[in-house]
């Protein structure tokens, strides 16, 4: 009886597989289309004449060619490259040393023996539930701390986050508490412990996290806005975002002040903006990538 | 106290691990706590933070007053709840599928493609949804009429924007949020799938038995996440995609969207001060009890 | 938990005291004469983004500074994406600023009475008097909050003047050309003529930031305004009404709802966040604006860089002067050196060297004089007119090159209109003091983009009088009588004023 069953059960198994997987691409595909095509709309729109765009719209391809919204944004190379410089600075740096704490921190808070890590997890999470707002800090930092424009503005505030410590912790939960003591046993330090046996195993979440915190320096403009006055200290986020609302502004003025401006082609302007931001971090991603493909294999790290 | 100490004598390189980033929150979150002072005072420039008058609670009053608070408490945890349930889980979903995808350049390429809407501003976004969903051009009307029936107004049917805006909330942050589960996945130990494939485990037990179980604390700890934002809205996604709309409000408005509205023209520091203390106060109230309750549960899942 | 609860409160508690105490103090200024044989800096803020020549535009004002006050100038400049969130932060950290650009719209009254700016009772007559004696009696009322003045306002006067604005270069050869649109009808008419013969673009502008046609139907009507209320200034003893409580406010209505069936704008309007002028980029004909943005967009015309003709037309039945306070210049309550910053601010307001200096730059470099006495800025991608609008001063400032002749003439129309029948003008130092209002103010704030904008383009869709119903009951549950009786206060007791 038992073996009549087996057979069968695996045709249909096979049967039913395939079509997981014929799923699993489908959806998979469709997903990946429905985030393309918008993402190639605003590269389109970036080449396409400001004109084009106000009166027909968006399309995959660009109809009018145009290159003028990127020659605004470069107009004066220098500042934009700069902008590049310090934005890069601050994320390779911040990432670093962020990663490094955020690490390191969870690892202790994930162990088990450490009698008081739900209340010092506590202490940590409070912080995200309440927070004095902006006036305190910016008080803080301009006339206590003296940060204002430094780059240590732009690095520290956003060097540790609570959110990247509890999923990092959870992906420390998931290493068995018996290789620690294994090691312990060896006679290895905490420290050792930690750098040589357990940070191998916790690679992809490291990816992650260093992907949400490279992405988190990157994309903000908030701190700059509040404390960087010096234009060569400017990311590249916060100089576009500036140039945006100028373009804005000046037109508002323009009457006012009695010089004529140029049409800013604004929405292409936008996209072309979106389209410099996005382009280095992308090309990130396939090396963040590579963490994520391979699974590891914990035996090996205990042998 | 004194047993405090004792331990931390007793595990010396653990706490040392966790002092910089004790520091950074101390400095950069703990000491401008004072700001939560303001939601109680009539602020005043000259006076500064601590010598500005007490008001009461006169601050919150413009929250309540019009019985519009409870709208949009109900209104922002409802959002929240919603957007919680289908992007999280269209990201697990979406994370399970491309683990378990053999082709790898299939496999990278989707992976990276579905990362593209993060990168796309709600202002982009924002203008996107009008040139679909605009009464006179766009994209939807121009089929409709194609197809020979009405054009359909959206922006003055309330009833489909909080399945248009979580639509859009899932799309966009799907790719992050999977990258969290297929970072999770991966992390798995491949000898448990090996043991598994060897013991004749099909793909769908694989998944209910192995992979499930080893996200599962990932997965609680994002709910737990946004639970505790859950008086808390994305005021941009929010204000790209409705605008001024005030037909669509009683089905759009959040907390952050109804104070900015009502603070556009007002200088007041203590209401918004207020408006945020009160936020913070009712997603306190509400992790503590979940939290609560999944310590109770599953001690290692809690997030304190 | 508790104790641990305990200790984050003390912690917090302790470190904030030493993070967040002390802001700016406010020291006393003694009266008496300018003392200018220390050379001081003096710290100016406004909002504009800093041009790219600014450089030397500041080294050549400084040097005639230096040479008359004894002072330099230091301009910090916020720019235009960040004021928003940074102004109010400036005010509040005490960062020692001598003078900040203010305005109606910053809400100077509200900073006022908030205690954000020093008192300039004594300081402007005493260290700027030139200035004083420049500014009307009008201009010192409109500054004054809780009795005293916080602000010198601008010495360059502006006018209420709204009204379409609206292309005439699709009207050649038409039968409308050389329509005025002065009347609802009129307007009603040219778009009625835009849809016919071009269907595809919708002939009016409106968009997320709302339309102003309800408080053009007011002026229209020859009402004016204060707050979100009405009153005939005609009247011995006006009365505030709402909108709704006009006798034509239906009419109105019906008018819009009827716009709104024949497709003048579109019906996702209020959903458009973009903040385009789409009648400027030429995918709407009409737009409902100021004399300025006229001047602005035919100014473009006349220098060639664009093709369309645009006509204005102020749709008011009085006129009256804008309050000066909308853009004034104040002392932070953390300044340094009031008395030479204000003294500095004389300087530039009344000495035409020091105001070309300061607001146009160099002769040659940054601008040039033309034979008509307008001025033509060179390269404005380098240098641009200072953004400090407040120094605007009539009789120093100067035309700019291209400016359309109507600019003017509209000016003095407005000037006649105000020497000929001062009904409107009589009401233009009556400020409003929302203090205390706070929560009611910022309720009929929502209340009013809620439900009044949908129904004022005719959008709502339970119809006319069902949506004023609507609106009318949420007014109420706002608190729109508490504010309206404190308004009628304020207006009863100006009226008084101006009997006595």
């Amino acid at each position: 009886m038992a073996n009549n069953i087996k057979p069968q059960s695996k045709i249909k198994n096979s049967v039913s597989t395939s079509a997981f997987y014929a799923i699993a691409y489908i959806v998979v595909g469709f997903m990946a289309l429905i985030c393309l095509i918008p993402f190639i709309i605003v590269v389109s729109g970036s080449f396409t004449s400001e004109n084009y765009l106000l009166f027909h719209g968006y399309s995959i391809l660009p109809k009018e060619f145009s290159l003028e919204a990127y020659k605004i944004l470069f107009k004066v190379p220098g500042t934009i490259i700069k902008a590049y410089g310090v934005s890069i600075y601050v994320t390779v740096v911040g990432t670093a040393l962020g990663l490094m704490i955020t690490t390191i921190t969870s690892y202790a808070l994930s162990r088990r023996d450490f009698k008081y890590r739900s209340k010092i997890s506590f202490f940590f999470y409070f912080t995200t539930l309440f927070n004095g707002g902006m006036l305190c800090s910016y008080i803080f930092i301009t006339r206590y701390l003296h940060l204002r424009d430094s780059l240590w503005v732009l690095i520290l505030p956003g060097m540790f986050s609570v959110f990247h410590l509890l999923i990092m912790r959870s992906f420390c939960q998931a290493v068995p508490f018996e290789i620690i003591e294994s090691a312990k046993i060896d006679g290895a330090g905490e420290y050792r412990i930690f750098f040589s046996v357990i940070m191998p195993l916790l690679k992809s979440g490291m990816a992650t996290i260093g992907l949400f915190m490279a992405l988190g320096y990157w994309n903000n403009w908030y701190q700059a806005m509040l404390y960087i006055n010096d234009q060569d200290k400017y990311p590249l986020q916060y100089l576009l975002y500036n140039m945006l609302q100028k373009t804005e502004a000046m037109q508002r003025v323009a009457a006012l002040s009695g010089i004529v401006v140029k049409d800013m082609p604004k929405n292409s302007l936008k996209m072309s903006m979106a389209v410099v931001a996005t382009g280095p971090i992308l090309l990130v991603y396939p090396f963040v990538q590579r963490y994520f493909v391979k699974g590891i294999t914990i035996g090996s790290v205990k042998g | 106290m004194k047993e405090f100490f004792k331990e931390i004598k007793k595990n010396r390189a653990l706490f040392s691990m966790i002092v910089p980033a004790l520091l950074l929150t101390i400095i950069f979150s703990y000491a401008p706590m004072a700001g939560l002072v303001l939601a109680f005072k009539n602020y005043r420039f000259d006076l500064g933070i601590f010598k500005s008058p007490f008001n009461g609670v006169e601050n919150f009053r413009f929250l309540f007053v019009s019985g519009d608070g409870w709208r949009l408490t109900k209104n922002t945890i409802l959002y929240n709840l919603l957007n919680l349930v289908t992007s999280q889980a269209l990201a697990v979903v979406i994370a399970i599928f491309i683990s378990e995808i053999r082709c790898k350049v299939y496999k990278k390429i989707t992976q990276s493609l579905i990362f593209l809407p993060y990168f796309i501003s709600w202002v982009l976004v924002g203008a996107f949804a009008l040139a679909i969903f605009n009464y006179e051009t766009g994209l939807m009307n121009n089929l409709v009429t194609a197809a020979g029936k009405e054009r359909i107004n959206v922006y003055a049917i309330p009833g489909v924007w909080p399945w248009i805006i979580c639509a859009f909330n899932a799309w966009k942050w799907c790719g992050y949020n999977s990258v969290i589960y297929i970072a999770a996945i991966t992390g798995v130990d491949q000898e448990i799938y090996e043991a598994a494939s060897i013991d004749g485990a099909n793909i769908f037990q694989r998944i209910r038995l192995i992979t499930l179980p080893c996200i599962r604390p990932t997965i609680v700890i994002m709910l737990l996440l946004q639970v505790g934002r859950i008086l808390r809205g994305d005021f941009e996604m929010f204000y790209q995609l409705v605008g001024a709309n005030g037909q669509l409000y009683d089905a759009t408005d959040v907390i952050d969207t109804y104070v900015f509205r009502a603070l556009t023209t007002s200088t007041n520091l203590g209401m918004t001060a207020a408006a945020s203390l009160y936020q913070s106060v009712v997603c306190f109230v509400v992790i503590m009890v979940v939290n609560g309750i999944t310590r109770k549960v599953e001690e290692d899942y809690a997030l304190f | 938990m508790k104790k641990l609860l305990a200790m984050v409160l003390a912690i917090t508690m302790i470190l904030s005291m030493a993070a967040c105490g002390g802001s700016g103090k406010g020291n006393k200024t003694e009266s008496g004469k300018l003392d200018t044989s220390k050379e001081v800096e003096v710290v100016m803020y406004f909002i504009s983004d800093r041009p790219a020549g600014q450089d030397i535009i500041d080294e050549n004002m400084n040097k005639i500074f230096k040479e008359k006050l004894n002072c330099t100038l230091k301009v910090n400049w916020i720019p235009w994406s960040d004021y928003k969130n940074t102004y109010n932060l400036l005010l509040s950290s005490g960062e020692s600023v001598d003078l900040i650009y203010c305005a109606g719209w910053l809400g100077y009254s509200q900073l006022a009475q908030q205690g954000a700016f020093k008192n300039v009772d004594e300081l402007w007559p005493t260290y700027a008097p030139e200035n004083y004696a420049k500014a009307t009696d009008e201009a010192k009322a409109q500054t004054i909050v809780d009795g005293k003045m916080y602000c010198i306002p601008t010495l360059w006067a502006t006018y209420y003047g709204q009204g379409p604005l609206w292309r005439t270069d699709i009207l050649e050869g038409t039968e409308l050309e050389g329509i005025v649109l002065d009347s609802f009808e009129n307007i009603e008419k040219y778009a009625d003529f835009c849809k016919e013969n071009y269907p595809e673009i919708l002939p009016i502008e409106m968009n997320s930031n709302g339309s102003n046609y309800d408080s053009m139907w007011g002026r229209y009507l020859g009402l004016r305004e204060m707050g979100i209320f009405y009153y005939d200034p005609t009247e011995e003893h006006p009365t505030l009404k709402t909108f709704t409580e006009l006798d034509s406010c239906e009419d109105f209505l019906n008018m819009m709802a009827r716009w709104n069936e024949k497709g003048f704008y579109s019906k996702s309007c209020l959903s458009d966040t973009s903040g385009d002028s789409s009648a400027e980029k030429g995918t709407a004909f009409l737009r409902c604006h100021n004399v300025d943005s006229f001047s602005g967009y035919q100014m473009k015309t006349n220098l060639g860089s664009s093709d369309f003709q645009w006509q204005f037309q102020d749709i008011g039945k009085y006129a009256a002067h804008l309050p000066f306070t909308q853009d004034a210049v104040c002392v932070p309550s953390g300044s340094k050196n009031p008395e030479r910053a204000v003294a500095l601010w004389n300087l530039i307001t009344t000495d035409q060297e020091a105001y070309d200096a300061f607001y146009y730059g160099i002769e040659g470099t940054s601008y040039k004089l033309n034979d008509d006495g307008s001025v033509t800025m060179l390269d404005p991608d380098t240098y641009s007119t200072s953004g400090m609008w407040t120094v605007r001063t009539t009789g120093l400032t100067r035309d700019a090159e291209g400016t359309p002749a109507e600019w003017n003439e509209w000016h003095e129309t407005w000037e006649k209109m105000i020497k000929e029948n001062d009904v409107w003008e009589k009401y233009s130092s009556l400020t409003v003091d929302t203090a205390g209002l706070d929560t009611e103010l910022a309720n009929i704030n929502d209340v009013m983009l809620k439900y009044w904008a949908p129904l004022e383009l005719g959008l709502n869709t339970n119809g006319v009088e069902g949506g004023v119903a609507e609106f009318n009951e949420k007014l109420q549950q706002a608190g729109v009588e508490k504010v309206r009786e404190a308004y009628q206060k304020q207006l009863d007791a100006y009226v008084e004023g101006l009997n006595k």
